[in-house]
């Protein structure tokens, strides 16, 4: 309850410009300069603060045609990267990012609920490597400019959040909608039909920012514990972990999203969510 | 805090701030400030 409701604020922060409702509908302030650490799109027209993986991939896809001003700007998120890993890593994912809430939301509606094969975690580290690092850096036009290519084919904040509302509220941009539009709509709707079955399907399949956060869990400031002695082994932990680890092997793992259920539920209270080791 | 953990905090505000004074929060703006077309698929 508690995390639904830091859930709910992050959302909140992530889309409270209200510049729409007197005809401004996008931010360009100084803010959009700071990268908010969850899945939300800058395109949005609520939005105030810079998407990470956007970023990102702008950095890269300029690097050849602005090297100096592209570097610096890859530094910057870079660097971004760092700090929210080691301070916070999948911890992101579990209490700020709106689409892991709007995923979450989604999972509450009565359906056949079912697991997901573990080996499809493995996917989102190739969505990480080829269309947030090496599309994007690599294949470049004449001038030396690559595109943003998770967010061109794939993500499905940007089509919600940036294409469907700013295409209601810019009746201009209708003429630019062809092909592209409709294949990222028609994912949108299967990812967001998918986590109708399984919990978090865009988070544990695809989400290469979860998958960058994750590679912090490990080395993290904040880590989970369980103290053996204390253990009763009655398995309750691994019942209510939505992404469905062993416990406690998987506990400092890339796919723990920090949500803190089995701390809740652990009859002896032998897990432990503290500082370091 | 174990050594490396330190180097880890060290280098992102390294980099953070780096990048950032150097123009890398102007060029994240400038980015961010206008409708990405490609995010939204029409492009």
């Amino acid at each position: 309850m508690k995390r639904r409701l830091v859930q709910f604020l992050f959302a909140l922060l992530a889309n409270a410009y209200p510049g729409l409702f007197w005809g401004n509908p996008l931010y360009r302030g100084p803010l959009k300069g700071i990268c908010f650490p969850g899945l939300n799109c800058y395109s949005c027209p609520l939005a105030p603060f810079a998407c990470p993986l956007g970023s990102l991939q702008q950095s890269l896809a300029s690097l050849r045609a602005l090297p100096v001003m592209a570097l610096k700007g890859l530094a910057y998120v870079l660097g971004f990267f760092l700090l929210f890993g080691f301070f916070l890593g999948r911890l992101v994912c579990g209490w700020v990012c709106p689409f892991g809430l709007l995923q979450e939301l989604i999972h509450r509606v009565p359906f056949p609920k079912r697991r997901l094969p573990h080996a499809l975690r493995k996917v989102k580290f190739l969505v990480l490597l080829f269309m947030v690092i090496l599309l994007p850096l690599l294949l470049v036009d004449a001038l030396g400019y690559g595109k943003v290519w998770f967010c061109r084919l794939l993500c499905p904040a940007g089509t919600l959040e940036a294409g469907v509302f700013n295409l209601f509220l810019r009746p201009e941009l209708r003429s630019l909608v062809a092909g592209l539009f409709y294949f990222k709509l028609a994912l949108l709707f299967l990812i967001l039909l998918l986590c109708l079955v399984y919990l978090r399907f865009f988070c544990v399949v695809l989400c290469p920012l979860g998958a960058l956060y994750g590679l912090f869990n490990r080395w993290g400031l904040f880590r989970l514990s369980l103290r053996d002695e204390e253990c009763l082994r009655c398995g309750l932990c691994e019942k209510v972990c939505p992404m469905e680890l062993r416990i406690p092997q998987e506990m400092n793992g890339t796919e723990c999203i920090r949500c803190l259920h089995c701390l809740d539920v652990c009859p002896s209270k032998g897990i432990r969510f503290h500082l370091g080791d | 805090m174990k050594c490396w953990r330190f180097l880890l905090l060290v280098c992102g505000l390294l980099l953070l701030c780096w990048g950032a004074w150097g123009g890398g929060f102007r060029f994240v703006w400038s980015r961010a400030a206008s409708l990405c077309l490609s995010c939204m698929g029409l492009q």
